[in-house]
């Protein structure tokens, strides 16, 4: 009796100690469908945060490289809207204890770095989220990236002024692979 | 006529004075853009890790143990990243992000180690001719430090980088790491 006790704790403690352990997933894989050159179309709102639905449409390249094995990677977008040198780059980290991507951005408008959008990937769609300001109020943003296959993949931004409630997408990439 | 020559040649001297004054209020100009000064770094390179044991310890025990790094620029070389691989045993190294700011014509430098694979706060600073001081702050076992960063131009295929703590605010420093890079690649 004692000894069947004792197993039934074991095999309680070996169900929670592998439950532990895959609850942490390696997500570090999860942006290597990026790595390549790539053109995109960009869909831009004219006007965040005012209730316009005037957009933009304009074309784009980008070009994603590892680091390290895929932990870190770096992109580099040029954005063909009319406004010259417009473009920027990325630079994203993994943590492999928290299962979580951090991206940076650095326009090519003010060339700083600024604190990252953060999150991961579920079910091949990755979802970040970060604060930011615009025209002096503080947002919510949001990066999803979805729809990815070998030579697609989709972007949106969207901010938020209620804490996350309710969304304002502000800005779409759809990418098409140009080369690996 | 005379009285025409006077006014004409008094009105050159006082555009060219208020040139000069105009000159002399403007803030002084930087020597150069300093956006192509990391361009020296684009490349691959072998490096001689000489890196200090124990920081702050009084120590004097160095390890030493080979490495590459492989550098590339973004955007035109406004940015640019590299990787270092350290051969010293179990994979180990990093990644560096440097970003320069046109405005105050400064770099910012960010490094990525495989310990905790998160970018940490910058180092920043500038060259002065084919030396660059960049300094920031961090902490080491729980005590803030002030870091210091110095790279070295060297030559075409030579240069030389090297980091230094300090637990007194910048006053004295301990150098705990250098690198002598020798290019492998352009």
């Amino acid at each position: 009796m004692m000894m069947l006790i004792r197993n039934v704790v074991v095999l309680i403690a070996l169900t929670f100690s592998l439950t532990a352990r895959a609850a942490v997933r390696d997500g570090s894989h999860d942006f290597d469908f990026w790595f390549g050159q790539w053109t995109s179309t960009h869909h831009k709102l004219k006007h965040r945060l005012a209730g316009s639905n005037e957009w933009e449409d304009f074309t784009g390249t980008a070009i994603a490289r590892p680091l390290l094995g895929g932990r870190a990677n770096t992109d580099e977008n040029i954005f063909h809207s009319g406004v010259a040198g417009a473009g920027g780059i990325a630079f994203r980290t993994y943590d492999p204890n928290k299962d979580l991507w951090s991206i940076y951005w650095i326009g090519t408008t003010s060339y700083t770095i600024d604190p990252p959008m953060v999150g991961r990937f579920v079910d091949g769609v990755g979802t970040f989220y970060g604060d930011d300001v615009w025209e002096g109020r503080p947002v919510r943003a949001r990066f999803i990236w979805s729809k990815i296959d070998l030579t697609h993949a989709h972007w949106e931004q969207a901010y938020s002024i209620d804490g996350g409630k309710t969304w304002e997408t502000n800005w779409v990439m759809d990418f098409t692979r140009t080369a690996f | 006529m005379i009285v025409r020559l006077a006014s004409l040649l008094a009105g050159i001297l006082m555009g060219a004075s208020s040139l000069v004054s105009h000159a002399a209020a403007a803030p002084p100009a930087p020597a150069a853009d300093g956006q192509y000064d990391f361009d020296f770094l684009f490349g691959e390179w072998d490096g001689v890790q000489h890196r200090l044991r124990k920081r702050l310890a009084n120590s004097n025990e160095w390890d030493d143990f080979p490495s590459h790094l492989v550098v590339r620029p973004l955007l035109g070389g406004r940015a640019n990243t590299d990787q270092v691989v350290f051969q010293n045993g179990p994979y180990s190294g990093g990644a560096t992000f440097r970003l320069f700011d046109p405005e105050k014509k400064q770099w910012s430098i960010y490094w990525i180690g495989t310990k905790t694979y998160t970018l940490e706060p910058p180092v920043v600073g500038h060259f002065v001719g084919d030396r660059a001081e960049f300094y920031g702050d961090d902490t080491w076992e729980g005590k803030p430090v002030k870091v210091r960063f110095i790279w070295n131009k060297g030559d075409l295929t030579h240069c030389h980088w090297e980091q230094a703590f300090s637990s007194d605010g910048g006053k004295t420093w301990e150098t705990n790491w250098t690198v002598e890079w020798t290019r492998t690649a352009f």
